[in-house]
């Protein structure tokens, strides 16, 4: 009999003393708790927004912009004819890869002045974050006329099925680009 | 203690070349009563397969089908390329795309089961289990460059050349699931018995890949990373979730009358955060009364059995990806003073917010045999309210290209009956039955985001309607006769003022002004603009308003048969793919149909609108001209047997002996033109096949 029993508590034994850990996080990438910790993160969290630029809607395709222009001429595109609609591939990549570079800069901005790293390093950080933010935003008020403006305290991660506020003046795009500069 | 053991062998050329699929198959179960309390049992079962690799690139095929005029391949092996110098130089035989890349796909799988049972007392006994599976398929891939030949002028059209690799990919999947429950019956009364259930389960899921290229292959034919001596890459990553469950159990039978059960389960996933996403309870109950015990039904001799059920439950879902409520950075690098500058960046947003999509499923069904169970069937009325659906929806484009998690939004009802019903008798010699299914079911959106909808391709989610109803213009007709221009010319003339230039808009600015062999859309909003505000709703989205299926069968003396056939209505699908659209380039493909019914100069009855270059938009938008009833029905199976009298075949030890044969999908009833009414878009279709085999036993 007591066989029988000892038998029932290992089977429950196994079952609750291996229990399998309900938390578990990507294998290839680095969550969100453990970044922003070092100097080393903040630096490569600014790369980021460089790497930003090589991408084809960002400034991967500026020369190409040329084509729209008197100096140079493409292949008769909608838009170089003026049949181009909202949804064309070319505004809609510009939009979008532009966007993605002013939301990794404000992602910098909001985290790293909270940081606990050296303030030399920090105040560098912030100050190519900030100019780089300018950048794009130039490149779409430039490309758009006005657009509206997001700012490092609205947090994209909670709120992106909101982003739908209405244009900022482009005088007010301007203003911003300014005080990134200076 | 019972032993079985298995053993298989499957050998499939294919239907396609460089397609062969063998694999070996086992399986051993034994299961032993060790004392009179402990039961031990153990599954085990493993396969190991062998594939070719031109059945990786089967779908690649149905992409790139040749220009008519090609030769696919010569009798001395060369393959055909173009014989117009028009048409697109890289315009591929398919027969090429199966077979530039060779090697194999080996695949070894392992699963087994391992069981014990103890019975603690009469009536408690204590179960455990643990199942385990590993799956690990390694394949071992190189290229062929053959060049594609113009046989017209005997010289090479496409040069194919390029590094030879040997590219080696190994994925291995493993699964661990345990679980322990507990059962104890009691009977609380002389005719109340009660039966208790409380278990435990968890499980683990973990896949890993890596995938290693090498260039030029010191010669063709080798197929390992050292025969290569040029440069390589490496790739690789895992994944893996968790899940682990509390559930218990109580059934309450009176009499074996009314009968009563009650369950509920916490399901806790790795999927969702921590906290109160993670878990979700999910309670369900049930209640049957078995009428044919009653006294006052009693004497109605040709009742055999009349069940009436009711039910309510619910039940979580949680397929979404492993880490979608989790913040993460990956890999975006930058170059910096001629060197790599290692950088990261968020590339898919996150959802801490997501918990588990749950369905509230309400049943009320009869269970009925009548005549000494000759008459048999089921009646069954459900409503399914699932609600926090797991979706993806399409965020503002201002937030950028990272990818977007899916959220709990929306909420869908899906209402619907299920009858079956069977009739089997015998007449002499002669047994047959005859029996059919029927279920209909109604979908809708009940609560999404009021009066906005969400619009991905033809696919529209409105409160209202059905979930990915088409959403498409109208095509009114095909312009073929003066009296339909004089139509164009009326809607230009009658076009809205433009109020900033005084001037009449061009009504048809969206799409181009139709003219002969043209689509002219219906102006459905009254406008007096075409455009795509003017698309309606057709259809009832993804799934079929009925599904059916019905059996047939029957015996006389050795001989047997039955018959099989299924089918569905009231499913309307978008089918404007790659063959069948209104449009046509140099060295591309469409159907015959298209070809044959395009509209040409002087034609007043084409059935499809002139064919043009992709330049032009107009006659393939989305419209309802593209949207095909799916409704069908298919002689799924039939089988004829015979099965070799006893006295024959036991002297030489075989117990039974019957030899059959068996056809798959031999007829199809359908006024769907693609492929396949059963499978979606232009892919590989469900086979005919024909079995012919031997059932032996022992």
């Amino acid at each position: 009999m007591k066989m029988r029993q000892y038998i029932t508590m290992f089977l429950a034994a196994t079952l609750l003393t291996s229990c399998f850990d309900l938390d578990t996080a990507p294998y290839d990438s680095v969550a969100e708790g453990n970044f922003w910790q070092t100097e080393q993160d903040a630096k490569r969290a600014v790369m980021g927004v460089y790497a930003q630029m090589r991408e084809q809607g960002a400034f991967g395709y500026m020369p190409l912009l040329d084509t729209y222009s008197d100096i140079a001429h493409g292949p008769a595109s909608p838009l170089e004819i003026g049949t181009y609609t909202a949804t064309e591939d070319f505004l809609v990549s510009n939009w979008q890869d532009t966007w993605d570079g002013v939301h990794r800069a404000n992602t910098v901005l909001n985290k790293v002045p909270g940081m606990d790293i050296d303030e030399a390093v920090k105040s560098q950080i912030l100050g190519e974050v900030y100019f780089l933010r300018a950048l794009y935003y130039f490149h779409l008020t430039d490309l758009f006329g006005s657009v509206p403006l997001y700012d490092e305290s609205w947090d994209i991660s909670e709120k992106f099925m909101e982003m739908l506020l209405p244009r900022n003046t482009a005088e007010e795009c301007w203003d911003f680009i300014k005080q990134d500069l200076t | 203690m019972s032993l079985f053991g298995s053993l298989g062998y499957l050998d499939n050329p294919g239907i396609v070349e460089n397609s062969t699929y063998k694999r070996y198959t086992a399986r051993v179960n034994i299961a032993a009563q060790v004392t009179g309390w402990l039961k031990l049992g153990i599954n085990v079962s493993g396969k190991t397969g062998n594939a070719e690799m031109g059945s990786k690139y089967m779908s690649s095929m149905f992409d790139a089908i040749g220009t008519p005029g090609i030769v696919y391949r010569s009798k001395d092996g060369r393959y055909g390329g173009i014989e117009n110098p028009e048409e697109n130089a890289q315009t591929h035989s398919p027969l090429y795309l199966i077979n530039n890349r060779v090697g194999t796909i080996k695949g070894n799988d392992f699963s087994g089961r391992f069981t014990a049972q103890v019975s603690l007392l009469e009536n408690l006994s204590v179960e455990g289990a643990l199942n385990y599976r590993y799956a690990n398929t390694l394949e071992e891939e190189t290229p062929r460059y053959d060049d594609l030949w113009s046989f017209r002028t005997n010289t090479v059209v496409y040069a194919r050349s390029g590094n030879t690799y040997v590219r080696n990919r190994n994925t291995a999947d493993k699964r661990i699931m345990m679980d322990l429950v507990a059962r104890y019956d009691l009977d609380i009364a002389p005719r109340l018995t009660m039966n208790l259930l409380a278990g435990a389960s968890q499980e683990k899921y973990k896949t890993r890949w890596f995938e290693a290229t090498r260039y030029d292959l010191l010669e063709d034919r080798l197929g390992v990373i050292n025969a290569a001596t040029g440069s390589s890459a490496a790739t690789g990553t895992a994944s893996d979730w968790v899940m682990r469950s509390y559930f218990g159990r109580i059934n309450l039978a009176w009499d074996d009358k009314y009968l009563f059960e009650a369950n509920v389960r916490a399901d806790g996933s790795s999927r969702f955060a921590a906290g109160s996403g993670r878990w979700g309870i999910f309670p369900s109950f049930s209640a049957g009364w078995r009428m044919e015990q009653e006294e006052f039904l009693r004497h109605y001799v040709w009742l055999d059995m009349l069940k009436v059920r009711a039910s309510w439950g619910s039940l979580g879902n949680n397929s979404v990806g492993n880490y979608e409520y989790q913040s993460v950075y990956s890999q975006s690098n930058y170059i910096l003073g001629n060197s790599l500058a290692e950088g990261v960046a968020r590339l898919a947003l996150a959802n801490s917010a997501l918990t588990w999509e749950t369905t509230y499923v309400t049943n009320v069904g009869i269970d009925f045999g009548f005549f000494r169970s000759r008459l048999s069937g089921t009646v069954d009325i459900f409503n399914k309210d699932t609600r926090n659906i797991l979706i993806e929806l399409p965020a503002p484009l201002l937030v950028g290209t990272v990818s977007i998690p899916t959220q709990n939004s929306a909420r869908v009802r899906n209402r619907g009956i299920e009858f079956s019903m069977r009739w089997q008798d015998k007449v002499g010699e002669f047994g047959y039955h005859v029996g059919g299914n029927v279920s209909h079911v109604r979908n809708r959106v009940m609560k999404f985001k009021g009066d906005e909808a969400n619009i991905s391709g033809t696919n529209m989610i409105k409160e209202g309607y059905p979930i990915n109803v088409q959403y498409v213009l109208a095509v009114d007709r095909i312009i073929q006769t003066e009296d339909d221009m004089m139509l164009v010319q009326q809607i230009i003339k009658n076009a809205p003022l433009d109020p900033e230039t005084g001037m009449r808009k061009n009504p048809f600015a969206a799409f181009g002004t139709p003219t002969y062999g043209d689509f002219l859309y219906k102006d459905l909003n009254g406008d007096g603009i075409i455009d795509e505000n003017d698309r309606y709703t057709v259809g009832n989205g993804n799934t079929p308003l009925v599904t059916y299926g019905i059996q047939l069968g029957g015996e006389f003396r050795n001989f047997d048969l039955s018959v099989l056939f299924q089918g569905t209505q009231g499913m309307k699908v978008l089918w404007n793919d790659k063959f069948h659209m209104g449009y046509i380039d140099y060295g591309s493909v469409i159907n015959r149909a298209v070809a044959e019914g395009a509209w040409r100069e002087g034609m007043t009855d084409a059935r499809y609108p002139r064919l043009l270059t992709s330049t032009h938009k107009i006659n393939n938008q989305p419209s309802d001209f593209w949207v095909e009833d799916k409704s069908y029905m298919r002689l799924k199976n039939i089988q004829i047997g015979y099965t070799v009298p006893w006295r024959l075949t036991e002297a030489i030890g075989i117990s039974s002996l019957r030899v059959y044969f068996s056809g798959e999908n031999l007829f199809t009833f359908t006024g769907y033109r693609g492929i396949d009414p059963e499978v979606s878009g232009t892919t590989y279709p469900t086979l005919k096949q024909f079995v012919f085999g031997i059932n032996l036993n022992f």
